[in-house]
């Protein structure tokens, strides 16, 4: 299924895909990782999906999901898929502001790339400093 | 040689609903965040009455579908990006789909247990 058979075009064209070696804009960068961050937060659906029915199914289960989600890894975890979250929600507010043409210009888009990232670390901060309480 | 897979227009249509299904998961989880901040639960019974509060359950139904058709829709993104050829690529989407499904049908079945609510 692959197409290039049936290109009949200059296949000598030189490839460099080494990323480490390729200096990326940080636009580059948003991107990759709103991509990167979807598939992370796809990971967390089932997990968050037990924690859910087992949270219903009786005190002593709901109990259970709530001394879990106080353990150190669930805490890790859960900072990781908060930033997941936030990283990929602010970047696809970006996206979304950038089909309305709106931020499209290059200095714009860095700065809302910039931005993106200040957003997303603010959240984790605020949700860190909130919940460590 | 133009053989149609059945991906002419597509495009459009996986375009709005990935918006579409962003827009709605942003919504939600506004409104979930005023009701939790509002109303915090205490303990098991109050968890059992604040979800089982009819329209969170429609909405939160309706919030997993979001996450799985604009998840899908990335998935499929990236799979048809880095899975090459035919077979592997189907076999991937495939297990992929099947997964979603589960994760569909789990989800009415967590919410449409009885014995939620007050």
């Amino acid at each position: 299924m692959r197409c290039k058979k049936h290109v009949k075009s200059n296949n000598n064209r030189p490839i460099f895909l080494n990323l480490l070696r390729i200096r990326l804009p940080l636009g580059a960068v948003v991107s990759i990782v709103h991509r990167a961050t979807g598939l992370v937060l796809l990971l967390a659906v089932p997990v968050v999906l037990y924690l859910l029915e087992r949270s219903l199914r009786g005190p002593e289960d709901y109990r259970w999901v709530l001394s879990i989600l106080e353990t150190l890894p669930a805490r890790v975890l859960g900072v990781i898929g908060l930033w997941a979250g936030a990283q990929h929600f602010f970047s696809g507010v970006r996206h979304l502001l950038q089909d309305a043409d709106i931020g499209v210009e290059l200095d714009r888009a860095r700065l809302s790339a910039w931005l993106v990232w200040a957003a997303s670390l603010s959240v984790v901060a605020i949700a860190a400093v909130g919940l460590s309480g | 040689m133009n053989t149609d897979y059945g991906s002419i227009g597509r495009g459009l249509g996986e375009w709005r609903l990935q918006r579409a299904s962003a827009l709605y998961m942003g919504l939600y989880l506004a409104g979930i965040g005023v009701v939790f901040v509002m109303d915090p639960v205490e303990g098991y019974r109050d968890w059992l009455t604040t979800i089982g509060w009819m329209p969170l359950r429609v909405a939160t139904v309706l919030f997993f579908a979001a996450v799985l058709v604009h998840g899908w829709i990335g998935l499929r993104s990236v799979v048809l990006d880095y899975v090459h050829g035919a077979w592997l690529r189907g076999a991937v989407l495939l297990a992929a789909a099947i997964l979603f499904c589960a994760q569909a049908v789990w989800t009415l079945l967590i919410l449409l247990a009885p014995g939620l609510g007050p």
